[in-house]
This record gives C-alpha cells, sequence and structure tokens, in this order.
C-alpha cells in the first residue's frame, strides 16, 4: 500500500468531548513557526473555529499539517502527511507518529494552551481512497501492513480495532490502543530509527 | 436509517481485525478512464502534459499560468514564497523548481475553484466534493459568493485528479478563472418561488454547455459573470451586479428575458444597463453570443482596469451596444443548439423524494421554532420548504457533507443548491418531514438558526488565503457572527433583517456594495505601524437584484469594527420612521450624520495602549500589508503624509456628499481635487516644494511615482494612478451622474493607493533605499 496521505490523531485528556477553547492555539501555531519549534516547512496557520467539529486549528506545512481537530466531536491533534509520493506505508506510518507525538510534547512543554493528551491511544487515517478503499480487505492489509509500526510503538499487547466501518465513504482508518501510559516524548523516540519517507 | 445522520452513529465504531489481500494499486486516470465526458477527459490530460512540461521547464511561465487559470487552479497567499510571519518577513523554503507562474512557487498551496452552475448539487456529487476535501484540502468545502466551492491548501500536482473525480461526475473546473465566462450564478430558489415568472435554472445550464469553452468566449480582456433571476424585484439572482443578467419575463404567453448587460461591482461598481426588455426564449443563446463577440472585439484587453464589460458599455452607451449586439446577431452563423435545448430541456431539479404534508404538532427539538422563522421558507408547491443550512462563513466540512447528503436523499433529493450569501438550501422538504429535518442536522451541527439575518455574515477569503486580500474579512466575519448570534434573541426584528458583508480588499468579492452593512479591508499607517481597517459601506439594497450600490462614510480600525456596528445598529432600531428601512434611513440621516456615529470608533490608540488594534482578527502576528515589514516597527512622529492626505479624505467625503445631494459636476469636482490632494501630499514626502497647480503635481507624481512604477501595486498594477492621470489629461465636458459617481469611487481607491504606496515608501527608506527627500535647506 502506497497512499498518498496518512493522518493520526491523539486525543485530548482528560474528556476529548468536553468544550475546548482553542484560540490560544492559533498563537501558538504562529510562535512554532516563528521560531521553528518543528521540522519541515510551515506555512500558516488557518483558524477554523468556526466550523462545529471542524478542523478547530490548523498549522499547514508543506509536507505535514497540524490540526487541533475538533472532527467527530472528539478534539485531539490531527497529524496529516501530505504528498507521500511512493513512500511505503509503514515508513509513511511511523513519520507521521513521529510528528505528530512531537508535536504533542512540543504543545504540552509549552503550556500556553492548556492541553494535555493521551498517547495511549490513536486513530489511524489512510487519506486515499484509490490506493485505500475504506472495505474490509483493505483493512485487513491495512492491519497487517502496520503492525510492526503499532507493536514498535505501543508493544506487542497494543490492540487494533478497525475505525470508520460504518460509512464506506470515509477513509479507511484503524484505532491502536496501547497499555502502558508513556509520555509522547518517550513514545516518539520508540518509532526512532525508521524514519524514510522524508 | 439515514446513515450518520446523529452524534452517536457518528462516533468510530471498532471491528476484529479480518485478514484480507490488498486493493490493486491503480490511477484515478486508468480507474476513471471513460467514465466522463470525453472532451473534458482529453482536455484534463492536456493540462496534465502541460504541468509535467511546466515542471520540466520547458513550457513558458505565463502560458502555464493562463492554461492553469482557466481550469480555476489559482494561487494562494505567500505562493512568491515570503511570508511575514509577525516579527520579520521570512523565506518559505519551497524546493527549487520552476514557477508556475510569475512569482508563483511550484510546490506553495492554491486554491481549486469549482463551478457548480445555478448551485444545483447532486449528492452524488457531494460526495465527492467531501472525498476531495480530505484527500487534497483541509477537510473544508468553501462556498463561495458565487456559487461555487473552493478547495485551498491543493497541491499543483494533484489538481489533474481532482479535475478528473470531479469530471466524473459532471463537474468540470474549466473556466471558473480566467478572461472567460465565470461560474453561471442563480436565484438558489428558482423553480420553487412563489413569486418568479418561470424556472430558470434550464436556460441556465443550457447557458452553461452552450458558453463552455466557446470560441467566441477565449477571446476576453477580463472575465465575464452571468446571473439568472427569475424575479424583478427580489434580490434573486442580484443581475443589476452582473456583466450580463437575464430575468425571466412572460410576455403574451410567451417565455423570454429581460436582458441587462455592463453591471460589476469590484472597485468601481456599475449598475447594469437594459439590453432588451423582452429576449424570446429561443434567442437567449445567440443574443448572448452576439454580446460575447461585441466584448471580445471592443473590450478593453492591455488595461485590465478596465477591461470588465462595464467600462465598454459606459464608454459607448448602451444604446450603441445594442446596436452593435444586433447588428452581429444578424451575422451569426447559425447554430442548432440555440434552441436544440428548448426541445428537450436540461433536467435541472430531481424528483421530490417524500409526499407534500402539512406541519403538524408534536416533539419539536429544542430551537426548532427560532430555526423555523429564519431557515425554512415555503415553497410554490403547498406542503414543500427549502431548508437553508446557515455555514459559518460559507464553510462545510467533509464529514457534514457526508451526513448531508444522506439527509438530502432521504428527504430531498436531487434537490440541493448552493447560495451567493455561502449557504445551502435543501429544497423539496416536506413540511411534515422539518422536525426530523432539524433533528438530523442540528446532530451535525447545520442547524444553525438565523439564516439570511445579521447572524449570517458573508465574507470573501481575505487575508487568510487570497494573494490580494488586505485585512482579514473572515476573521472580522468570524466575530461579528459570534458577537451577534450571542444577543440574536434581544436584537430588533428590524436589525435582525439587515445583512453584513466584508471584502478582504476593494475588489468587492464579498460583495459588501450591496449589504446594509459592507466592509472592505484597508490600512491606515499610524505611528510608523500599519494598522488594518475596514472601509464601511452602507446601504447598499441586496433586493431589486442588487438595485444600488451603499456609500463609502468611513474607515474604521478592524478591531473597532464591532463597536461600529452596534452604534449604527442601535441608531438605526431607535431612529427609523415606521418600516423605514436600513437603505432609506441612511439615505435621509445623509452620509455627514451617519459618519458622526461611527466616528468615535475611528481613532487608533497609541501602540503602547492598545497593541491589539496593530494585529488583525483571527491573528497574533503584528499586522503587515503585502511582503512589507522592514522598518514597519520603526516609531515615527506622525508624517507630514499622514497630515495632509487628512484633507484629501475629506475632499473626498465632501464629493460623496455633492454626489447624495445631486450635483453631479461638483462631485466630480471634488473626486478629482481629492486625489490630486492625496498625489501632492505623496509628491511631498520627496519634493516638499511642489505647487497646488495640478499641471505641476500631477506632472510631478507622474514622474517620481507612476512612470517608474513605485505607485503600482502587484496586483492592481498601476490603475489606481491611471485614475488621476486620465481625469487631468482629460476633464469631462458635462459630469453626469455616472460620471461622478465613477469618479468618487476612483478618488476613494486613489487615496487608498497612495496610503498604501507611502507604506512602501517609508519600508524602503527604513531599509536605506528609496528616494531621499530634497530639502531645499539641504541644496
Amino acid at each position: 500500500m502506497n497512499p498518498q496521505r496518512v493522518a493520526c490523531k491523539f486525543f485530548v485528556e482528560p474528556d476529548p468531548t468536553a468544550p475546548v477553547e482553542l484560540h490560544p492555539c492559533i498563537g501558538l501555531f504562529h510562535r512554532f513557526i516563528q521560531e521553528a519549534v518543528l521540522p519541515g516547512l510551515l506555512i500558516d496557520v488557518a483558524d477554523y473555529t468556526h466550523v462545529p467539529e471542524g478542523p478547530g486549528v490548523l498549522l499547514v506545512g508543506h509536507d505535514v499539517d497540524y490540526g487541533l481537530d475538533l472532527g467527530g466531536g472528539r478534539a485531539g491533534l490531527l497529524t496529516t502527511r501530505k504528498r507521500l509520493d511512493g513512500a511505503s506505508l509503514t515508513d509513511a506510518l511511523r513519520d507521521t507518529l513521529q510528528r505528530g507525538l512531537r508535536a504533542i510534547d512540543a504543545i504540552e512543554s509549552d503550556g500556553s494552551t492548556g492541553l494535555c493528551f493521551d498517547p495511549r491511544a490513536v486513530v489511524i487515517q489512510v487519506v486515499d481512497r484509490l490506493a485505500a478503499p475504506n472495505d474490509e480487505g483493505a483493512y485487513a492489509a491495512l492491519a497487517d501492513e502496520v503492525a510492526p509500526v503499532l507493536a514498535a510503538l505501543y508493544g506487542e499487547k497494543v490492540e487494533v480495532a478497525r475505525a470508520h466501518a460504518e460509512d464506506s465513504r470515509k477513509c479507511l482508518a484503524l484505532r491502536a490502543t496501547g497499555q502502558e501510559r508513556e509520555s509522547a516524548a518517550d513514545l516518539a523516540n520508540r518509532l526512532t530509527g525508521g524514519e524514510g519517507s522524508g | 436509517m439515514i446513515q450518520g445522520a446523529d452524534r452517536a452513529s457518528r462516533e468510530p465504531q471498532f471491528m476484529a481485525t479480518t485478514p484480507s489481500s490488498t486493493p490493486s494499486p491503480s490511477t484515478w486516470k486508468e480507474a476513471l478512464a471513460g467514465q466522463m465526458d470525453s472532451g473534458w477527459e482529453s482536455e484534463i490530460d492536456d493540462f496534465e502534459s502541460q504541468s509535467v512540461l511546466r515542471s520540466q521547464g520547458k513550457l513558458d511561465e505565463k502560458v502555464f499560468a493562463e492554461t492553469r487559470l482557466r481550469r480555476g487552479v489559482y494561487g494562494q497567499r505567500y505562493d512568491n514564497g515570503k511570508r511575514h510571519d509577525g516579527t520579520a518577513e521570512r523565506p518559505l523554503a519551497f524546493e527549487d523548481r520552476p514557477t508556475k507562474g510569475p512569482d508563483t512557487l511550484w510546490d506553495a498551496p492554491g486554491m481549486q475553484r469549482i463551478k457548480i452552475p445555478f448551485g444545483g448539487v447532486s449528492p452524488e456529487q457531494l460526495e465527492v466534493l467531501a472525498a476531495l476535501s480530505e484527500e487534497y484540502s483541509d477537510g473544508i468545502l468553501h462556498v463561495t459568493t458565487r456559487q461555487d466551492f473552493q478547495l485551498h491548501y491543493i497541491h499543483i500536482g494533484d489538481t489533474p485528479d481532482l479535475m478528473r473525480r470531479l469530471a466524473a461526475v459532471d463537474i468540470t473546473t474549466r473556466e471558473a478563472c480566467g478572461n472567460s465566462v465565470r461560474n453561471i450564478t442563480a436565484c438558489p430558489l428558482a423553480g420553487v418561488c412563489k413569486t418568479e415568472a418561470f424556472d430558470i435554472s434550464p436556460y441556465a445550464e443550457a447557458m452553461m454547455r452552450f458558453l463552455l469553452g466557446h470560441p467566441d468566449v477565449q477571446d476576453f480582456g477580463r472575465k465575464f459573470k452571468p446571473a439568472f433571476s427569475g424575479c424583478e424585484h427580489e434580490a434573486c439572482g442580484l443581475v443589476q451586479m452582473h456583466d450580463a443578467g437575464y430575468v425571466s419575463r412572460v410576455v403574451d404567453g410567451k417565455r423570454g428575458f429581460k436582458v441587462v448587460v455592463g453591471g460589476g461591482l469590484g472597485p468601481v461598481p456599475h449598475q447594469a444597463k437594459v439590453l432588451s426588455e423582452f429576449t424570446p426564449e429561443e434567442e437567449l443563446l445567440p443574443q448572448t453570443q452576439a454580446v460575447a463577440r461585441v466584448f471580445a472585439r471592443l473590450g478593453e484587453k492591455r488595461n485590465r482596469g478596465r477591461a470588465r464589460i462595464k467600462f465598454l458599455v459606459a464608454k459607448i452607451g448602451i444604446e450603441e451596444f445594442r446596436r452593435l449586439v444586433e447588428e452581429e446577431r444578424k451575422i451569426l452563423p447559425k447554430d442548432e443548439r440555440w434552441t436544440e435545448f428548448l426541445k428537450d430541456m436540461p433536467r435541472t431539479g430531481g424528483d421530490a423524494v417524500r409526499d407534500a404534508a402539512s406541519l403538524v404538532a408534536g416533539d419539536r427539538q429544542e430551537g426548532f421554532d427560532a430555526w423555523l422563522a429564519t431557515n425554512v421558507k415555503p415553497q410554490r408547491q403547498e406542503g414543500y420548504s427549502v431548508v437553508t443550512l446557515n455555514l459559518p462563513l460559507g464553510d462545510i466540512t467533509a464529514d457534514q457533507t457526508r451526513a448531508l447528503v444522506d439527509l438530502a436523499r432521504a428527504y430531498c433529493g436531487d434537490n440541493i443548491r448552493t447560495t451567493v450569501e455561502q449557504n445551502i438550501v435543501l429544497r423539496f422538504v416536506s413540511d411534515a418531514d422539518l422536525p426530523e429535518v432539524h433533528r438530523r442536522l442540528d446532530a451535525i451541527g447545520l442547524a444553525a438558526p438565523g439564516a439570511e439575518t445579521i447572524v449570517d455574515v458573508t465574507s470573501c477569503p481575505g487575508t487568510d488565503t487570497c494573494k490580494l486580500g488586505i485585512a482579514a474579512s473572515r476573521g472580522l466575519g468570524a466575530e461579528l457572527r459570534q458577537r451577534l448570534a450571542a444577543k440574536s434573541a434581544s436584537l430588533p426584528q428590524a436589525v435582525t433583517d439587515l445583512k453584513i458583508k466584508i471584502s478582504g480588499c476593494f475588489n468587492s468579492c464579498g460583495q459588501h456594495h450591496v449589504a446594509d452593512i459592507g466592509f472592505y479591508g484597508n490600512s491606515r499607517k499610524i505611528e510608523g505601524r500599519t494598522v488594518p481597517h475596514f472601509q464601511v459601506i452602507l446601504g447598499g439594497q441586496w433586493t431589486e437584484n442588487a438595485g444600488s450600490y451603499g456609500m463609502a462614510v468611513g474607515s474604521v480600525p478592524s478591531k473597532a469594527i464591532p463597536q461600529a456596528v452596534d452604534a449604527l445598529t442601535d441608531a438605526y432600531a431607535h431612529g427609523r420612521e415606521g418600516a423605514e428601512g436600513f437603505a432609506a434611513w441612511v439615505k435621509r440621516m445623509g452620509k455627514r450624520n451617519v459618519r458622526e456615529l461611527i466616528k468615535p470608533f475611528m481613532a487608533v490608540p497609541p501602540y503602547a495602549e492598545g497593541p491589539d488594534f496593530y494585529a488583525d482578527w483571527s491573528d497574533v502576528r503584528e499586522f503587515t500589508i503585502g511582503d512589507l515589514g522592514v522598518g514597519e516597527c520603526a516609531g515615527e512622529v506622525v508624517s507630514l503624509f499622514g497630515i495632509e492626505v487628512v484633507r484629501a479624505e475629506s475632499e473626498a467625503f465632501d464629493a460623496q456628499v455633492a454626489l447624495d445631494d445631486g450635483d453631479y459636476e461638483a462631485a466630480e469636482d471634488l473626486a478629482f481635487r481629492a486625489m490630486l490632494t492625496a498625489a501632492r501630499a505623496l509628491v511631498r514626502t520627496e519634493y516638499i516644494d511642489v505647487t497646488e497647480d495640478p499641471d505641476d503635481i500631477v506632472s510631478e507624481f507622474r514622474s517620481r511615482f507612476f512612470d517608474n512604477e513605485r505607485f503600482f501595486d502587484r496586483f492592481a498594477r498601476g490603475k489606481f494612478g491611471q485614475y488621476l492621470l486620465d481625469r487631468h489629461a482629460d476633464p469631462p465636458a458635462d459630469a453626469g451622474r455616472d460620471h461622478a459617481a465613477a469618479r468618487v469611487e476612483e478618488a476613494q481607491l486613489f487615496i487608498e493607493a497612495a496610503h498604501a504606496c507611502e507604506v512602501r515608501v517609508s519600508a524602503e527608506l527604513a531599509a536605506g533605499g528609496g528616494v531621499p527627500i530634497e530639502n531645499p535647506a539641504d541644496a
């Protein structure tokens, strides 16, 4: 599977369904650009806080977008890796997860937004309906292919389940849940060594 | 059961892993081969080939820019590779590759405009649009003020596949930009309206098919925007502000159209003139073809600022234009398509999927009554209603779109339209289903009441994504929407009924000229810093097909606009006489008195006391315009220019008052003087001894700022400076209303351009460049 886009979403805690004040994130993301806090080319900040259950506040990058996203009524950091152009799914996913976890670490370390995240669970989406239609067969292939990455992240006891199965029009997705509580930075470090999607 | 229509069902559902095989990889080109109009397919293949050639540097950048723009592939803000991050201008380090147009980097994100003729869109098309927004954009579909959809942050490399996927559901992006026929807009109530002569949708569809790619519409100097209305006196299709407008009429039992031409907004708005009181339906297409030929032949080509058809009609007069069109019509070679569509009228609406039935008492969710009052309109067809989705700033998510599709399939079928107020309407909703439709819309965040009221603010993209944006129109729009919604229950009905429309610059994409309260973005330099402002335009007319335009009353700092809106609406609510409308109230009050209402909000506090004024809405960066930034933060005393340009603004204001009083000659003369004063203020930043003789001022302005293009900005180029030069060279012998109104608009724009020029020049000087002031004491 060689999708064009892969995304992962880590949810805020303690309650991702509780209202979240996102306006401080606008300033935070502008600072991220000014101070090059995150790797890669960061371009601009888009404010979608007026949209119910929308993209919230989006830090638009050239290769990656980071969104404090309200989709599905659950607030979290949605990290979208774009234009993968031939990268393997495992490399792409490892890179996306790492970037997402490091962004969480940066947001929490900054402290200005008051947001905290629970990195023990993540929803992974393959945003490419041609390479990965949302059906049973593609899901099985996805789960099989990403198993090593999820094991590296959460250990062998990781629980994996299909998401978005109720609507085949949505992107193919799965939810992975780990057992142990570890920091985002530590989890990101666990994935080091597998970068390759650039 | 409607899928995904309530909150619970949209939560992820988790299932056990079941091994299976991987689907075969492919490309969209292969996957969709033969599944679209063959002509469209071939055009998209060509575009893809041209993209490859350009990416290899084998195609001229200007040629490619024209090609992509004609396919609706726009540039977006910062695509020149520069962005001010709030502290300094920084390069955006995109890969060094051939550009996709002059000053437009290949990898920089862009915008894709998607034409939706007459706003008609099907559930199947919406599903594809939702998918595209996720796979190529940011998950948002944006409805524009011309019934299009736009996707932002698109990479040029994704556009051919995006177009293929659209074409496979009968949507084209061809001529969504470029100097051609843009989306054909129409009243979203066409076919269900109680006051229309007949449903104009099939005619709009036929015209779109006929003109798309037609050889006679490929050689315009500028774009051409048509619109259709079913009624004369409602807002309907807003034909009076369009390049060409068609109002349905039945005369002696025969269908036809009143046809108007030469309207338009933009920096200098024009009301369209009547070309024909009645054009029979079989003459609709050939007459439009003749108009296109005359426009292509005689319209301005070199000066983009004067290239819209409104300038041609104004220049030669509607009588001469009509004569030319009639002459052209006589020599047109016959085309079967002119009347073919009448025999088999295009199908532009679906069937109702539910029986008509009355709304009955019963369980209703909280908020239903408020929603019913503002978002539901009874149709001509008894037992059915039109439901308006009040989209915030025209935005809808992919998830919402899919849930909406399910709802539409269950309750209204294909009867979905986008609107120029950046909303979506569902037609043929059975009245009995309204409570359930409301419940399902509420579950997906699409049941906000207040559609088409003061809460339902319209805004162009502004500085969020548009290269031309000066101020954050969407940021202001979101702020006003939130504040007004919070107090909507306590607003008097007369205030609730008002419309607010915002443009990020003078180009009027937010349609501020036809709002009760309109704004367009500009800026002012205060103490050496640039402060975002909005010019306040009051009293535009939405009804009568956008029958008249509002007047500029003054520029207010962005952060004070909410208070200015409160002051205006309070004064109107308390001061209106009987059922007096806002435009009539503004007219009765007079510009001077209305300006007094906003005057308390026009002052900008010093930076130390109000730093918030120096940033725009939804943006924490210190405000800049364009790519400026160098030296802007240096503290300065109020400049000579700042003092003198106030006089120009005052003269421009007096010109507007004179225009309002019907003294056109004085208005025209004052407007010219305002331009001279602003030009002199600019000249005096370098040459303090310039006289007040108009010849001297114009000569100095030309040599110091115009001929060397220092007055030019990246987009308008020298358009606004040319206003002064043209007027000085060719004073009107007899200033009628149209001339005077145009001159007043020109003066306003010239002054704005002078402000912008002074900011640029100051930055140059601060950076060590530019031209030093010639001080006689140093001589």
